[in-house]
C-alpha cells in the first residue's frame, strides 16, 4: 500500500475534493434537492474513485481497499456514533434553564470537561440538546453551535484515550493511559481563551435578542433542573467501556485481534464485541425509556442518517489521499514540534484524524530519537507527541468534517430550527477564532 | 389587497405554519421563529420589504427540515404543500412597489395608528428632574385613566416574592454585573436586572391589555411595540440647570447632592434604555413627541399632551 501511495497520481483525490465541494456548496444553492439526493451524490463520487482505480490497479485491489475502509474504519465509526446518538436521545435535562451567556458558558465548560471521559461524541450527543433547549427563546445562536463544536466536540477530548480515537490509537501503540493528562495545561488555556471569546460574542448576541424583543417565558415557580431517562447514563458508560475494551483486548490476548478475513481485511473479535455491546446498549436504551422523552428531545433518525450517508462517501473517496499521506508523510522532513502540530492538524481538519495521527506518530517513532515516551514503534520526544496529539484532536474542529460529532451537532441544531454557518462559513469562524488560539498554543508549547 | 397586506399575509402564514409544524413534532427544543407572533411577523415584514429573500430561504429550509421529521406522513404532506405555496408567494412578491403603497396609506400618521378598539396608552420616558412624574400623574387624572410608575415596582416585588428594596435596587438599571454574581430574584442564569426587565415587560403588556393607562419609563413604548400594541410615546426633558433646581426644590437637597443625583439617574436610565432596546435614549426618532418641560411648565406640558391624545384617539 505504501508503495502504491508513492506512485498514485494526485488526480485520484479529485473525487474527495468533489465530495467536499458538494457538501459545502450544494446545500446553499439547492437545499431541497440536496436533502433528497444526497445518497446519489455520495454514490457518484465514490464510484468516480472506485471505477478508475479498479480499471487501473485491478478490481480486486479496489474491492480490498473498499473492504479495508468499510470493515476496518467505517463500521466501528458509525456504530459508535449510532450508539451514542440513540442513548443520548433518551436522556433529557429538563427544567427552567436560562439561555443566558453565563449559563451557556457553564454548559460548554461541563461538556468540555465531560468529553475526555465519555468521548467527544458522547459528550456532544449528551449536551447538545440541553443547550439547544435552554436557548430556544433566542434567535441569534449560531455562535453557540460553533463554540460547542470547538470545545465539546473536539478540544475537550484531549485528556484521555477515551476522548478521541487518535489518542486511543496511541494507547494501543504503547502510550500510558494517563499520559494524555499532560495535555491539561494546553486544554485549559484553549478552553479559557475560547470561553472568554464565546462569552463576549454570546453576550452581544444576547443583548441584540433582548433589544429585538425576545424574552424567555417566565414561570411563577421555575421548574428545578432534573434529568429524565438518567439510567441511560449507564449505557453511555457501557459504550465507552466497549471502545476501551476494543483497544485493550488484543493486547491482553492476541486472539481478540484475529477474526474472519473479508477480502484481506480482518474483522477482529475485539471490534465485534465492541459493536455488539454498543448495539445492545442502544436497544436497551430504547426499550427501557418512555418514548415521550425522545419526543421532547425531538428525536429523529435524520441526523444520523445524514452523517452515515455523507461519511461513507468521505471514507471511500478519502482512500487515495490517505494512501499518499501514508507513503509521503515520513518524507516531509519534519523535525520541530511546531511542524508536527500544524501538519497533523491541517490534515486532520479534512482527513480522518486517526490515520493522520498514526502516520505522524510512526514518522516520529521511527526517527531514532533516544529520549522521550516509549511506544511499540519507538521513542517519541514528549513535546513532539504532545504536538501530534493536540494537532490531531484540536484541529478536527477546523471543519465540519474534521471530526465525527461536528456534523452530528450541526444536523441536530438545524433540525431544531437553528441557522448554522455553511461549510465555508464555519471555516471562516475557525480561521478567525480557532487558528489564532492555536497559534498561541504553538508559541507557548511547541517552539 | 395592498402590497403591505400581502407582505403581512406571507409573514403570518409562515409564522403560523412554523407553530403548527413545531406542535406536530411534540418537541420541546424550540421552533424556527422563537419569538411571539407579532414580533416575528414584524421582523419578517421588514425582511420582505428590504428584499432579503435569502432570509426566507434559510428559514423555510429549516421549517422544511422540521416537516420531514413529522411521523404522520399525511400531515407532513399537507404542511409541505402549504410551505410550497408560501414560497411561491415570496417568489412573486416584489418589494419595489411597496413605496407607493406606504405613501398612499400614510401609516405613520398618528391618527391612523389606532382603531376604535385600541386602548389609550401613553408611554412617557423622562430625564430625571424634568417633572415626568407630575406630568404623568396629572395627565392620567385629566384623562381619567390609570397611572403606573411605582406601582410597577410593587407588582414586580409580588411577582418575585421579593422585598421592594431589592426590586428598587435593580429597577431601571443595567449595572455592571460580574460573571459570578448571584441573582437575588431566584431566576437561575439570568442577572437580577434582566430578570426584572423580563418580568416588568410582561407586566407592562398585561397592564396595556387591561385598560387605558399611562406608563412611566421602563422602555414601555418599545416593549409594547414588540407586542404589536399601539401607543403614544413621549419623551420629557429639560435643561440640566432647570432640572437641578427642580430636584433641589422637591427633595430639599443641597446643590451638590442634586447635581449628583440628577446626573447619576440620567446615566442609569440612559444605560438601561440603550441596553434593552439598542436605541438611543431621548433621541427624537424613538418617540412621537419630545418636550422641553422647562419651556411649557408642568401644566402646559399636560395641556399639550392632552391635545395630542385627543387628536390621536379622535376625541372631540
Amino acid at each position: 500500500m505504501e508503495n502504491l501511495g508513492e506512485t498514485l497520481p494526485l488526480w485520484f483525490c479529485i473525487p474527495f475534493a468533489g465530495m467536499l465541494l458538494c457538501i459545502a456548496v450544494v446545500p446553499l444553492i439547492k437545499a431541497e434537492w440536496w436533502e433528497k439526493h444526497k445518497p446519489i451524490v455520495v454514490a457518484f463520487w465514490s464510484l468516480l474513485f472506485l471505477i478508475p482505480f479498479g480499471i487501473r490497479y485491478g478490481a480486486s485491489l479496489a474491492v480490498e481497499k473498499l473492504t479495508e475502509v468499510m470493515v476496518g474504519d467505517y463500521i466501528t465509526f458509525i456504530v459508535l456514533l449510532f450508539g451514542l446518538f440513540c442513548v443520548a436521545a433518551n436522556i433529557s435535562l429538563e427544567g427552567d434553564l436560562a439561555g443566558s451567556p453565563k449559563v451557556n458558558v457553564l454548559m460548554l465548560l461541563i461538556g468540555t470537561l465531560l468529553s475526555s471521559w465519555i468521548g467527544t461524541t458522547g459528550s456532544s450527543m449528551l449536551m447538545i440538546r440541553p443547550i439547544i433547549r435552554a436557548n430556544k427563546w433566542r434567535a441569534r445562536k449560531k455562535q453557540i453551535v460553533v463554540f460547542f463544536i470547538f470545545l465539546v466536540s473536539n478540544i475537550g477530548g484531549c485528556l484521555t484515550p477515551v476522548g478521541d480515537p487518535p489518542l486511543l490509537m496511541g494507547f494501543t501503540n504503547g502510550i500510558d493511559f494517563f499520559w494524555s493528562l499532560k495535555l491539561l495545561p494546553i486544554m485549559l488555556i484553549n478552553t479559557l481563551l475560547l470561553l472568554i471569546i464565546f462569552y463576549v460574542l454570546d453576550r452581544r448576541a444576547y443583548r441584540k435578542d433582548l433589544a429585538a424583543g425576545l424574552r424567555p417565558v417566565l414561570k411563577k415557580n421555575p421548574e428545578k433542573l432534573h434529568i429524565t431517562g438518567a439510567h441511560n447514563i449507564l449505557f453511555i458508560g457501557i459504550i465507552v467501556g466497549a471502545v476501551i475494551l476494543s483497544g485493550i483486548l488484543p493486547k491482553i490476548n492476541p486472539v481478540f485481534g484475529e477474526g474472519p478475513v473479508i477480502f484481506g481485511e480482518t474483522f477482529s473479535f475485539a471490534s465485534m464485541i465492541e459493536i455488539v455491546l454498543i448495539l445492545i446498549s442502544s436497544y436497551l436504551a430504547f426499550k427501557t425509556t418512555d418514548k415521550h422523552i425522545r419526543e421532547k428531545n425531538h428525536f429523529t433518525w435524520d441526523a444520523i442518517e445524514e452523517v452515515a450517508v455523507l461519511f461513507i462517501g468521505i471514507f471511500i473517496t478519502m482512500i487515495p489521499a490517505l494512501m499518499i499521506l501514508k507513503s509521503q508523510g515520513g518524507k516531509l522532513g519534519l523535525t520541530a514540534p511546531g511542524q508536527y502540530f500544524w501538519i497533523t492538524g491541517a490534515l486532520s481538519s479534512f482527513l480522518d484524524n486517526t490515520p493522520t495521527y498514526l502516520v505522524f506518530f510512526t514518522t516520529a517513532a521511527s526517527a531514532g530519537y533516544k529520549a522521550g515516551v516509549s511506544t511499540i514503534m519507538g521513542i517519541i520526544p514528549e513535546t513532539i507527541l504532545m504536538a501530534i496529539s493536540t494537532g490531531a484532536v484540536f484541529m478536527g474542529a477546523n471543519t465540519y468534517i474534521g471530526n465525527a460529532p461536528n456534523f452530528m451537532v450541526k444536523s441536530i441544531a438545524e433540525e431544531n430550527g437553528i441557522v448554522t454557518p455553511s461549510f465555508f462559513g464555519y471555516i471562516v469562524w475557525s480561521v478567525c477564532i480557532l487558528i489564532p488560539v492555536l497559534m498561541i498554543d504553538m508559541l507557548l508549547f511547541f517552539i | 389587497m395592498g402590497r403591505k397586506s400581502v407582505a403581512r399575509e406571507i409573514a403570518v402564514k409562515l409564522y403560523e405554519l412554523d407553530v403548527r409544524v413545531y406542535e406536530s413534532t411534540d418537541s420541546t427544543m424550540g421552533k424556527v421563529f422563537p419569538s411571539g407572533k407579532e414580533l416575528a411577523v414584524q421582523h419578517m415584514v421588514k425582511q420582505i420589504h428590504s428584499d432579503k429573500k435569502h432570509f426566507f430561504k434559510k428559514e423555510t429550509t429549516l421549517i422544511s427540515n422540521m416537516i420531514n421529521t413529522i411521523q404522520d406522513k399525511e400531515k407532513a404532506k399537507k404542511f409541505k404543500n402549504e410551505l410550497d405555496e408560501i414560497r411561491l408567494m415570496i417568489e412573486e412578491y416584489s418589494p419595489a412597489q411597496v413605496i407607493t403603497d406606504s405613501f398612499e396609506s400614510n401609516i405613520s400618521n398618528l391618527k391612523n395608528r389606532f382603531s376604535k378598539e385600541d386602548k389609550k396608552i401613553i408611554c412617557i420616558g423622562r430625564e430625571y428632574g424634568s417633572g415626568g412624574h407630575e406630568v404623568g400623574f396629572r395627565l392620567a387624572e385629566r384623562l381619567g385613566i390609570s397611572y403606573y410608575d411605582n406601582e410597577i415596582l410593587k407588582m414586580s416585588s409580588d411577582r418575585f416574592d421579593s422585598n421592594l428594596k431589592v426590586i428598587t435596587e435593580h429597577d431601571e438599571k443595567v449595572g455592571k454585573q460580574s460573571f459570578f454574581d448571584e441573582n437575588p430574584l431566584n431566576l437561575f442564569g439570568f442577572s437580577a436586572n434582566d430578570s426584572l426587565f423580563f418580568a416588568q415587560s410582561e407586566l407592562i403588556q398585561d397592564m396595556a391589555a387591561k385598560g387605558d393607562c399611562i406608563i412611566m419609563g421602563r422602555c414601555a413604548e418599545v416593549v409594547l411595540g414588540h407586542a404589536g400594541i399601539p401607543c403614544i410615546s413621549v419623551f420629557l426633558g429639560a435643561p440640566l440647570e432647570d432640572r437641578i433646581e427642580h430636584e433641589m426644590a422637591c427633595s430639599k437637597l443641597s446643590r451638590d447632592q442634586a447635581v449628583n443625583i440628577v446626573k447619576k439617574k440620567d446615566k442609569e436610565r440612559k444605560a438601561y434604555y440603550n441596553y434593552y432596546t439598542s436605541r438611543h435614549w431621548g433621541h427624537s426618532d424613538n418617540y412621537d413627541l419630545c418636550i422641553n418641560t422647562a419651556c411649557f411648565g408642568i401644566e402646559g406640558t399636560v395641556d399639550l399632551l392632552e391635545k395630542m391624545v385627543n387628536l390621536a384617539y379622535d376625541i372631540s
